[in-house]
């Protein structure tokens, strides 16, 4: 053989293995702990009372009928298929079959229609076949969108009194507002998670998830902490999160409406967003944002002090308590800067730990839906407003709903927040989604394949006609 | 109280207000010199506080400089394009804690914060020494109150131009805090500390404390008072700690216990109080020495002068010293030999004139009857010429008017026998009224037959007590004062009768509303053979005075011309004998006039 043919025979040779090599790094493995690291101090999993970071965990355990994707279009969840009368008041679901909680026990429809016979109001739920029907005394158009939401979550109260699910992970500790740990389902009806566990470590400030992602201790931390000389990955949703001032309907130091919007007009919102929050945030005048409703630039709030001193003319002079929900530093930050704008305003403002007696609580509520009626009745919700009332499943009747849970100014919507999740260079297959929902069952980690067992095969693609 | 005892005490109260004086100018002067140290000390821990603040300031204004001249501070000066510069949010809080510091802003030229440390949320606001940066930056470190999202904090300040030019400010900072504070030496019973301002954030208990304080803030001067609520009370001092506009922001106040002062007042009490005991103790005892030797010759000459006017006239003072005293002694015992020669000289004058006046009174007395003796018995020798009827007629007549006339001579001799044979008093208990009562009657015929009439009023008090006195010798001395009264009134006129009694003594007035008397003769009224009247032998009263005299008694006379005479006995009573009151004796007093029964 010439030497130029034994060369290329070489060279070809090498190019080959790295080649496989390649292919070998791209493909999805099994096992391997991830560790998120978050600043939310979860107290509770239970997903009829999850919102946000809270929500996310209790994904990951417990599943609903059917399931929003990030555009906000409905999917196939534990009813593989769902259907509806011309007029919404019948509905029916038709569920996978050999489904089963994570203690064994089969989700069988007597069980589901007996589960979820109370939790619409109005609708009678009983199981024929293997489908779950609906029969309401009103139309109910959002009736599917709704146990879309993660309230309507299936469990089932096992013996022990452990509230069990049929996610792909199952709760293996929990130690409110510390730690939660989960183990992948072997025998998820979704198929096996890639990850064999996942470990979160609740409560974690910015810079003690910088430090961890830093030394390796963490997969996954939250932007903020992001250390741009690092080459990390990061996914960034959108705004998701509604940071608002929500006015105590019986203080007396809210009482005043004028007040209530001169403080609307102090707030430098542009300043919260691009310095603050480090151009997370977008300034927020309506409840909703912008990628959801498509109508937020008509409710702009401008920054207008002199207006604002106008409006406190003649308003009663005792300083306003304002306070901060939850032990967040961000928002604590948002709350001094508001302080400062209002009291330019020459609105006295006292920043007061005491939430449950303030005259204004500054909260940050997660949007939970990409669909404008559900997102909008999560934050009415969370902010203690009256239930929004719409018309019909328009977004006129998501707009009008809005305009009225504003008017009075009560609620004041400061900004919109995005999340940013870091991740480290072994976390793929992270998808990145517009709404911030985790897909953590398709995650894999860039690990020495461990001694995992062997996968089930994931099910194949399932119908999912829209009704 | 004797002059002893008067000596004595104003020795005793020298002795005492000396020492109570020197004790509270000890006290003074010792409290002068606490003040004076415990101010010296105060001032000394200032001067400290002073010192580690200067210190402070530089360890600041080279900390300060160093964050100027890092890298960071050096790329934001490089790039700064807005007042947000959003980009430099945490920029100052790393650089606080790298750098050790508790205050760090990154401030624009023109004043606007780009970064924050210790308020993050402020970026954009103007700092409060913005117009003062260019200034400050070349001034080393001040005090400055910094604004925090939950209040303010007081710190030691310093400003940096970043990089040599004066595009960007750092103005950074450390806290007076009480790690700052635990540096300073501070004694034991001392304590120092900070304050903010009163209109701000001090408040104390103490009322006298605080209005210190206020008083140091408006005035912008050290200020030292004490604050008595404590317990001890506390000595204030408040050193007015002042920002770059010459306000004031803080004080530093040093409080010091007055325990100590207060123990030593107590000791130098406790000192004085000793002394003064001892000193008072000593003070009676050499005063009473010191008396006693200087007061003995005083208390002779005063028992010598009462011996005198007891009537002892034969005292001497033995005194033997060549002072003053012993001269008023020597003087003394001459004065009473001289008293005792005159007094000598003086009765043997009187016993002549008393003879003399004797004689003249005896003359007096019978010549009166020997003139009609002598020309009786002429007649009848002249008779013997006459015829016998003629004879027997002369010698009857002459026989008869010898015999009165003997009669007249033997009453006058017997009256001087009765006054120069007076019986000494036979003492009984006597009722006074009883016996004055007993002489009224005795002489009742009298008053009823004299005319014009003399009214006799009785005004007995029931309460007069019993006296120990001869009966017989007074109702002779009341009649004869009665008897002078009615002699007195011839004219007529009220008689009174008048008892009483006191504590002492029982008294009886004999009052008449007659001529009266001159004080001249009043003077003269008790001599023996001195009277008014024409035919009396003027031992009347000088018999009543001389039976009043021996029972211890006394009497004497009020009377003017016209106005009537009254004679007042006073009569000792034996212990206990008046035995009523004075209420009593008002509502028991009787009152009587000739006519009821006595």
């Amino acid at each position: 053989m010439r030497p130029t043919a034994l060369r290329l025979l070489v060279c070809s040779s090498v190019v080959a293995l790295l080649s496989t090599m390649a292919q070998a790094a791209r493909r999805p493995r099994y096992g391997g702990t991830l560790s998120v690291s978050m600043r939310a101090a979860v107290t509770s999993i239970d997903p009829a009372e999850a919102s946000g970071d809270a929500a996310r965990l209790s994904a990951l355990v417990y599943d609903t009928l059917l399931t929003e994707d990030d555009a906000g279009t409905l999917q196939p969840g534990l009813a593989r298929a769902w259907s509806s009368d011309a007029t919404f008041n019948r509905w029916q679901f038709w569920l996978r079959r050999n489904v089963k909680f994570h203690d064994g026990e089969p989700l069988t429809p007597e069980f589901t229609a007996s589960f979820l016979a109370n939790a619409v109001p109005g609708c009678k739920a009983s199981a024929v076949g293997d489908s779950v029907v609906f029969q309401c005394a009103s139309p109910q158009p959002a009736l599917a969108a709704d146990l879309a939401s993660l309230r309507f979550s299936i469990t089932h109260r096992a013996t022990s009194g452990k509230l069990e699910g049929s996610g792909p992970f199952a709760i293996a500790e929990f130690e409110p507002g510390k730690r939660a740990v989960f183990t992948a389902i072997e025998d998820c009806w979704s198929g096996r998670p890639y990850l064999d566990r996942i470990e979160v470590a609740l409560a974690q400030d910015y810079r003690d998830q910088g430090l961890a992602l830093q030394l390796g201790r963490a997969d996954v931390v939250e932007g903020a902490a992001a250390d741009s000389n690092l080459a990390l990955r990061s996914s960034t949703t959108a705004p998701v999160n509604l940071v608002a001032l929500a006015f105590s309907r019986t203080a007396q130091g809210a009482a005043d409406e004028r007040s209530r919007q001169a403080i609307s007009l102090a707030v430098d919102r542009a300043a919260i967003a691009d310095v603050l929050l480090q151009g997370r945030g977008e300034a927020a005048g309506g409840l909703l944002p912008n990628w959801i409703s498509g109508y937020a630039s008509l409710f702009t709030q401008p920054h207008d002090l002199a207006r604002a001193r106008e409006l406190r003319k003649g308003t009663r002079a005792a300083p306003i308590t304002l306070a901060v929900a939850g032990n967040d530093a961000e928002l604590r930050l948002i709350a001094e800067r508001i302080a400062l704008n209002v009291r330019d305003a020459g609105v006295a403002v006292q920043l007061t730990a005491d939430a449950q007696h303030a005259d204004v609580v500054l909260t940050s509520v997660p949007v939970g839906s990409a669909d404008p009626e559900a997102a909008l009745a999560n934050i009415a919700s969370a902010l203690h407003a009256p239930t929004p009332l719409f018309r019909d499943d328009s977004l006129d009747a998501a707009f009008r709903a809005e305009r009225e849970l504003l008017r009075g100014h009560w609620l004041v919507p400061i900004v919109h927040v995005s999340r940013t999740w870091v991740l480290s260079p072994r976390v793929r297959n992270w998808l990145d989604r517009e709404d911030g929902e985790w897909r953590l069952a398709d995650v894999w980690l860039d690990v020495t394949p461990s001694q995992s067992p062997a996968p089930k095969e994931r099910p194949a693609e399932t119908e999912h006609p829209r009704p | 109280m004797s002059v002893r005892n008067k000596l004595l005490l104003v020795l005793v109260a020298t002795v005492v207000v000396t020492t109570v004086a020197v004790s509270i100018a000890v006290a003074a002067v010792a409290r002068r010199a606490f003040q004076r140290q415990e101010q010296a000390r105060s001032q000394a821990i200032a001067t400290q506080f002073r010192r580690e603040f200067d210190r402070s300031g530089e360890d600041v204004v080279r900390r300060v400089s160093a964050v100027a001249a890092s890298d960071v501070v050096r790329r934001i000066a490089l790039d700064v394009t807005g007042a947000h510069g959003g980009a430099y949010l945490s920029e100052a809080t790393q650089l606080a804690v790298s750098h050790g510091l508790d205050f760090l802003e990154i401030v624009s030229a023109d004043g606007a914060i780009l970064s924050s440390a210790e308020f993050p949320a402020r970026f954009g606001y103007r700092d409060e020494w913005a117009e003062l940066l260019p200034r400050l930056s070349t001034a080393g470190a001040s005090l400055r109150r910094q604004e925090l999202p939950n209040g303010s904090a007081l710190g030691i300040f310093a400003v940096c131009a970043a990089a040599g030019d004066q595009s960007l400010y750092v103005v950074g900072g450390v806290k007076l805090d009480p790690e700052f504070m635990s540096r300073l030496a501070v004694p034991e019973d001392t304590v120092a500390a900070l304050f903010t301002t009163p209109d701000r954030l001090f408040t104390v208990d103490d009322a006298t404390t605080n209005a210190l304080v206020i008083s140091a803030t408006k005035s912008g001067r050290d200020t030292s008072g004490i604050a008595n609520q404590g317990n001890p009370p506390q000595t204030v001092h408040a050193f007015p700690l002042k920002g770059v506009a010459n306000d004031v922001l803080a004080l530093f106040v040093v409080t010091t216990s007055r325990a100590e002062l207060i123990r030593t007042e107590q000791y130098i009490r406790s000192v004085a109080l000793a002394v003064a005991g001892i000193g008072i103790i000593f003070a009676i005892v050499i005063s009473g020495w010191f008396a006693t030797r200087v007061t003995l010759p005083i208390e002779q000459l005063a028992a010598g002068a009462a011996c005198v006017a007891a009537g002892d006239w034969s005292a001497r003072v033995n005194v033997h010293s060549t002072d003053e005293i012993g001269q008023l002694a020597d003087d003394f015992n001459h004065m009473t030999a001289e008293l005792i020669n005159h007094r000598d000289r003086l009765v043997q004058a009187e016993r002549v004139a008393a003879w003399r006046e004797l004689a003249r009174r005896l003359a007096h007395e019978l010549k009166n009857p020997l003139f009609p003796l002598q020309i009786t018995v002429e007649n009848l020798v002249r008779a013997r010429q006459l015829s016998p009827a003629e004879f027997d007629e002369v010698f009857r007549e002459s026989t008869a008017t010898l015999l009165t006339e003997l009669g007249n001579l033997r009453s006058i001799i017997g009256r001087f026998s009765d006054f120069s044979r007076m019986p000494r008093p036979q003492l009984e208990s006597v009722s006074l009224n009883g016996l004055v009562q007993q002489v009224a009657k005795s002489h009742e015929a009298q008053l009823t037959a004299h005319q014009p009439p003399i009214v006799l009023k009785m005004q007995l008090d029931v309460t007069t007590p019993h006296v120990e006195a001869d009966p017989a010798l007074l109702h002779r001395a009341l009649s004869n004062l009665f008897l002078n009264a009615i002699d007195a009134m011839p004219q007529g006129g009220t008689l009174t009768l008048r008892t009483r009694g006191n504590a002492s003594d029982a008294c009886i007035e004999i009052e008449d509303t007659g001529a009266g008397m001159t004080p001249e003769e009043c003077e003269r009224l008790f001599t023996p053979y001195y009277t008014t009247k024409q035919h009396g032998t003027g031992l009347g009263l000088a018999i009543v005075q001389s039976v009043i005299s021996d029972h211890g008694g006394k009497i004497t006379v009020e009377s003017s011309a016209g106005a009537g005479s009254t004679f007042r006995i006073q009569l000792p009573l034996p212990a206990q004998a008046f035995h009523t009151g004075t209420d009593e004796v008002a509502q028991r007093s009787t009152e009587k006039s000739i006519g009821e029964p006595l």
